[in-house]
């Protein structure tokens, strides 16, 4: 066909297009999945202006838009250094040479890319809660993928069912749909195992880490965040209640039983009761809000009734994830 | 609605346990925790209710509680009365003994009258069926009109066949529609002499017999034979045996003729329960031997007997073959054979009393009967699978009349065809590949087939190949009958390939016509005794006529004793819970109890 046209042009046909193509968008937007409905094209253009916060510079490779250590050859001027035999004389400062006599290089700054790695909790408590916990997680990890990926940066993707692992890497803008499909794919199972899920993280480079989960691990968070500090990464992590949890809806007799463990626990669901559970919660969440702080770790809590908006725009931004 | 297994139901004191632990566990649901070691030692701190209070509504308590009763109902085998009418099947015995007089005026007569009985007895809404109990049982008649039922049984016959009893019973039992209500039953008039129907499943209804018969006072010929002195011309002689059933000795007036004519009366002093025998010189040319008892008794089926006398004519052979000489010179040496000999190019039928076709078959087979040789590949009669050379022949059947007075096994086989067994054959010999020698009978001849070629193995030159040819004559019945035929015998006739139509002279003096299909005039179950004829009509409008005698001999009919069969009714008959139980329905029962198990265990997958 586009031979065709081609051919009829140049003998001064006039074409009339009659099928266009459609237009290449970055979000598949036929029968979007209930979870992706916040991810609307409105927020999409506010986190635009967002970037994922990193204190320290990238080490993701060449060609982001990030600090970095290395010094390659870029317009952004780092320093001054002595001409030393074998530098290239096109680096050569003639002007200080003029006023100082001495051959002076100039370094510039290398750019590089950013990894975020983002950690999610896919096991089976997390398929809990309404609004639901996990989906509520793809949702703030789409957010920050989009964020990264929007800076050229590279966004790895961590699903984490206790010791499995199944990981994916998105590079580029158009990777965002892709990402998409992949945390759509995400099913909540098995048990949460942090420790173990993150042995294999250790051989990454460097970057950026956040950890998405209700951290409801009976173990506590030592472990787990020994395995996290042990990537030498910056990292914050996001807990993720749901109202439920937070507040359970149940009243009278009921026979609990743990999503993970299928321990069953038989309780009179009085407020005294109630409020004894509250309790525990709360403790529970402070003991890794200490933990997360005392390892230099950001910490947020977050509830999946929460708006998306007010969650990445506010919650994350104070957490420093994002700014 | 009545159960089979009342006991059955005290499962359902069962229920009491399941209730009792929905009170005391009451109406906890089950709900989901993400976090369930956050609530361990909380349920300590609340005060637990009081935990005795009414059953609660639950959907799962309801379908436990209705599994258990279906399955309740299931193990104690429920099943509903039928408000229908009784069924009767009523089994008339026609058997030879049931012709006995020794009940006025006969035990079929009295047979008769003790089943109409029981039809006039029928209720509006009951069902009869009547069997004639005979060598194969008949129904008569089936229905709720009584005056049909006893016009039926009114015209009933008896038979001179062996009846059984157990064949009988297995067409009452298919007679039986539905689940028989109380009250029907199998009535079986009957004078005992029948067989014991042992391996008979136990019935669903009772069976009550009528025994009928006083005395087993009876005397008969139980044998009447016809030799021939060896030899051209040998004399004739009969022999009669006539048996005594009675427990008194007894003397009898045997007459004995020939051809009809009386030749000789003679006294037989016989014991009781024994039997005595005469001999009697027949003229030459005598074409059938009889003997009649003078006096009477309580069975006259067996009072008078007829045979035919074997025919001393000469028998016509056709060889059909190639190499006739070896097979000409073997057939000659038999004596009352006249052999003639053709080639396959120019055979056509000539009526032969025996053909012998050697590496040859036509595709329209001859009247007489058959002695196929080395048939060829493609045939009409015998498939040949295969053709193997070299091996040996292994006899299946050395006590076989085909064999007698051979050795094959040392026979070695330079050629043989593996020949694929017929349905109307059986094996007399094989080799490793397969049968090699076949005998049967086929259209109302008998046909010997040998899947080789004697004398391609050489035999001709071996002393056996004589005997082995005397063997397969003799074999072969040339009159076509056996020369006793025994009531309730099928009888296949041959007759010549040219017949058009056939008709058979009963001793009753009525006719009916035969067919000749496939050359042979096929009866079937010839039931009476006496003489029969069967003329036959040629193409050229001749007229052939074979004559044959049914007699009563042997031992079992007339021995009329009667005998009960109470005692096998009652081992026969299913236990009393189970006679009259009505259509079962443990069944359904015991699939809704499946049913509402799985849909309970659905719920409590599905909610965890």
């Amino acid at each position: 066909m586009r031979s065709l046209l081609r051919r009829g042009v140049r003998a001064g046909v006039r074409v009339v297009t009659i099928f266009r193509r459609p237009p290449r968008v970055s979000v598949p937007s036929m029968e979007r999945p209930r979870w992706q409905e916040p991810l609307n094209d409105a927020f999409l253009r506010r986190l635009e202006r967002l970037a994922v916060g990193a204190r320290d510079p990238a080490r993701g490779g060449l060609g982001g838009e990030h600090r970095s250590r290395a010094r390659a050859a870029s317009p952004d001027f780092a320093d001054y250094r002595r001409y030393q035999p074998g530098d290239d004389f096109r680096r050569v400062d003639w002007n200080a040479y003029g006023r100082l006599d001495q051959l002076y290089v100039k370094l510039t700054e290398a750019r590089e890319r950013l990894t975020l790695q983002l950690l999610i909790d896919c096991s089976a408590s997390m398929g809990a809660g309404e609004p639901n916990k996990l989906d509520f997680a793809c949702q703030v990890a789409a957010s920050l993928g989009f964020v990264t990926l929007r800076r050229y940066d590279r966004v790895l993707v961590r699903a984490l069912w206790g010791p499995r692992v199944a990981s994916r890497l998105f590079i580029g803008r158009t990777a965002y749909a892709d990402l998409l499909v992949f945390l759509d794919g995400l099913r909540p199972s098995g048990v949460s195992d942090f420790a173990t899920g993150l042995e294999d993280l250790r051989a990454e480079r460097p970057g950026r880490i956040v950890l998405i989960s209700d951290l409801l691990d009976p173990r506590g968070p030592e472990a787990a965040l020994a395995a996290l500090t042990a990537l030498r990464s910056e990292t914050t992590v996001v807990q993720v209640l749901s109202p439920q949890e937070s507040r359970p809806d149940y009243t009278g007799d009921v026979e609990l039983q743990d999503l993970e463990t299928e321990e069953t626990v038989e309780v009179g669901l009085t407020s005294q009761a109630v409020a004894t559970y509250r309790q525990r919660l709360d403790e529970w969440c402070d003991r890794w809000r200490s933990a997360c702080l005392s390892r230099g770790v950001a910490y947020a809590r977050l509830s999946s009734g929460e708006p998306l908006e007010f969650v990445v725009l506010g919650r994350l931004r104070e957490a420093g994830a994002v700014r | 609605m009545s159960f089979a297994q009342p006991f059955a139901l005290l499962g359902l004191l069962a229920a009491i346990p399941i209730v009792l632990l929905y009170i005391l566990r009451g109406n906890v649901r089950r709900r989901p925790t993400t976090a369930a070691f956050l609530w361990r030692g909380i349920a300590t701190q609340v005060t637990a209710r009081n935990r005795l209070r009414p059953p609660p509504r639950s959907l799962s308590l309801l379908l436990q509680l209705l599994a258990l009763l279906g399955l309740v109902l299931a193990l104690a085998r429920p099943a509903l009365l039928q408000r229908t009418g009784r069924q009767l099947i009523l089994l008339l015995d026609a058997s030879a003994s049931m012709q006995a007089t020794d009940v006025t005026p006969s035990r079929f007569a009295q047979a008769r009258d003790q089943l109409a009985e029981v039809v006039r007895g029928m209720a509006a809404t009951d069902r009869a069926t009547i069997v004639r109990v005979g060598a194969q049982p008949t129904i008569l008649a089936a229905g709720s009109d009584r005056s049909e039922l006893e016009r039926v049984l009114a015209a009933a016959q008896p038979g001179v066949a062996p009846a059984s009893l157990r064949d009988a019973l297995v067409l009452a039992s298919r007679q039986l529609q539905g689940t028989p209500s109380e009250g029907s039953e199998i009535v079986v008039a009957t004078d005992g002499t029948l067989d014991d129907p042992n391996d008979l499943a136990p019935l669903v209804v009772p069976v009550r017999f009528i025994s009928l018969g006083r005395s087993g006072a009876n005397r008969g010929i139980s044998t009447l034979l016809v030799a021939r002195a060896p030899g051209e011309g040998g004399q004739l002689a009969a022999f009669a045996q006539v048996s005594n059933y009675g427990d008194t000795s007894q003397r009898v007036q045997v007459q004995l003729s020939a051809d009809g004519l009386p030749l000789d009366t003679r006294s037989l002093d016989l014991p009781a329960r024994g039997r005595g025998g005469l001999w009697v010189d027949l003229p030459a040319e005598t074409r059938s031997a009889g003997a009649v008892l003078l006096d009477r008794d309580a069975l006259a089926l067996d009072d008078q007997a007829e045979v035919t006398v074997g025919e001393n004519r000469r028998r016509s052979v056709l060889l059909v073959s190639r190499t006739p000489d070896a097979w000409q010179r073997a057939l000659q040496a038999i004596a009352g054979l006249d052999v003639a000999a053709t080639s396959p190019e120019a055979y056509r039928d000539q009526g032969a009393d025996i053909v012998v076709f050697d590496s040859f078959v036509p595709s329209r087979l001859p009247g007489g009967q058959l002695i196929l040789v080395n048939p060829p590949p493609g045939n009409a009669v015998v498939d040949v699978a295969a053709e193997t050379r070299g091996g040996r022949i292994r006899t299946l059947d050395a006590s076989h009349p085909l064999l007698r007075g051979l050795d094959l096994g040392a026979v070695y086989l330079v050629k043989a065809s593996v020949l694929r067994m017929p349905r109307w054959a059986s094996a007399v010999a094989e080799t490793r590949g397969g049968p090699l020698v076949l005998q049967g009978e086929l259209q109302g001849r008998r046909v010997l087939v040998y899947g080789f070629d004697p004398i391609l193995s050489g035999l001709e030159k071996l002393v056996v190949f004589p005997i082995l040819v005397a063997n397969a004559i003799d074999f072969l019945n040339v009159s076509g009958t056996d020369p006793y035929v025994s009531p309730g015998q099928n009888v296949a006739l041959p007759v010549r390939t040219d017949a058009r139509e056939a008709v058979l002279e009963r001793p009753d003096g009525t006719s009916q016509n035969v067919s000749t299909a496939e050359g042979a005039a096929r009866l079937d179950g010839v039931d009476g005794v006496g003489r029969y004829a069967l003329r036959v009509k040629l193409a050229t409008g001749e007229f052939t006529t074979r004559t044959f005698f049914v007699n009563l001999f042997g031992e079992s009919e007339p021995d009329i004793l009667p005998r009960r069969l109470t005692d096998w009714a009652a081992r026969s008959q299913l236990p009393a819970e189970q006679l009259q139980a009505g259509a079962e329905l443990w069944q359904l029962f015991a699939a809704l109890s499946l049913g509402l198990l799985t849909i309970e265990w659905l719920r409590f997958a599905r909610r965890g």
